[in-house]
């Protein structure tokens, strides 16, 4: 007979472990930093299960929450170990040169997410890569709706400055 | 963008899906006839396609794998004790202690403000201290097992220094 409680934690991790690793690997970026962060967010909700505080409907907030806090203290310069950094994602056919100049626009705005301050970064981060609303991001920062769009407003100036080179190529091509 | 113009933030709003319909609306008009506002608005959309650039990657099967077998860790599918708890009696532990050194000396016994100003001065430091471990231990991805033995034993050497001075302090049996 399956363990309920194991099963409802299994259920978690096929869910949210994809979202969990990227976020991880998008505040760190590392890969083997973002595992290690994933690991341990999900070691922390299975304890929490165990005591009986499972997190229920909120469990994506308490892993986002736990994975943003394991991020915190690591060395956010690691770059990605995986050939390619955010490349490795599966892309359609291209020409060599297309593909080169699509790696360097995606190294561009990795190094310029990652040059972010680290409260801008989440914000950036839950924003624009897991589409989350100001209310749910407040709700997982712990942070009042008004200091989310002060720090999203903030962050986005500050990637303008960042990419401006970025987006003058973009624009001229 | 003009004085009569939408605030920055308005924008950032918009193109976050945070406005009203009916807000969001005026807003659209605005920009079809603000050609600085227009360019603001459609540098905003550029930027969030920018970021787009970086998608999720899958993740490692050896990860996956390794979440599953948590749920091996602990004995009977379930985990042990809330660390967390005991560092949060460890702490109130130590603070008590803390506060103990703050309250006058029983009746009878030799003593006053000479040795209780040193004392609290004691318990501010000791207080300080479990305060910081405290909030390092629940701010930072730290094992909290960690942070607890070394709160319980910044409390069990208070309590041990303290025992010591009230042995010394209280005349004992027949001396009464």
């Amino acid at each position: 007979m399956t363990d309920p409680l194991r099963s409802r934690f299994e259920a978690a991790v096929h869910e949210h472990q994809q979202a969990v690793f990227n976020l991880a690997r998008r505040m760190t970026g590392s890969d083997h930093a973002a595992e290690e962060i994933a690991q341990e967010a999900f070691l922390r909700l299975w304890r929490a299960m165990g005591r009986g505080v499972e997190p229920g409907p909120a469990t994506r907030a308490y892993l986002y929450r736990t994975a943003m806090n394991l991020g915190r203290d690591r060395g956010r310069r690691a770059r990605c170990e995986l050939a390619g950094g955010c490349a490795a994602a599966p892309h359609p056919p291209e020409e060599p040169e297309a593909k080169m100049l699509r790696r360097e626009l995606e190294w561009k705005v990795r190094e310029a997410v990652l040059a972010l301050p680290t409260a801008y970064r989440r914000v950036v981060v839950l924003r624009h890569y897991h589409g989350l609303t100001y209310e749910e991001i407040g709700a997982i920062l712990r942070w009042p709706v008004s200091l989310v769009r002060n720090r999203l407003f903030r962050a986005r100036r500050r990637l303008r400055q960042l990419l401006h080179g970025v987006w003058k190529e973009a624009g001229e091509s | 963008m003009k004085g009569r113009c939408p605030a920055e933030g308005k924008w950032h709003a918009l193109v976050d899906g945070e406005v009203p319909a009916a807000r969001a609306a005026v807003l659209h008009r605005h920009a079809a006839r603000c050609t600085a506002c227009g360019r603001y608005l459609a540098e905003l959309r550029s930027l969030g396609r920018m970021l787009e650039v970086c998608p999720d990657v899958p993740v490692p099967p050896r990860l996956t794998a390794s979440l599953l077998a948590l749920a091996d860790r602990a004995p009977g599918g379930r985990p042990g004790p809330a660390v967390g708890q005991w560092l949060v009696v460890a702490s109130l532990a130590t603070t008590l202690f803390a506060v103990r050194a703050l309250v006058p000396l029983p009746v009878g016994t030799t003593g006053g403000w000479d040795r209780a100003l040193p004392a609290a001065f004691e318990a501010l430091l000791t207080l300080g201290r479990t305060g910081r471990l405290v909030t390092e231990a629940l701010s930072a991805g730290r094992q909290p097992l960690e942070w607890a033995a070394l709160t319980a034993s910044v409390g069990l050497v208070m309590l041990a220094r303290r025992l010591a001075e009230m042995w010394g302090r209280f005349p004992r049996g027949e001396e009464r």
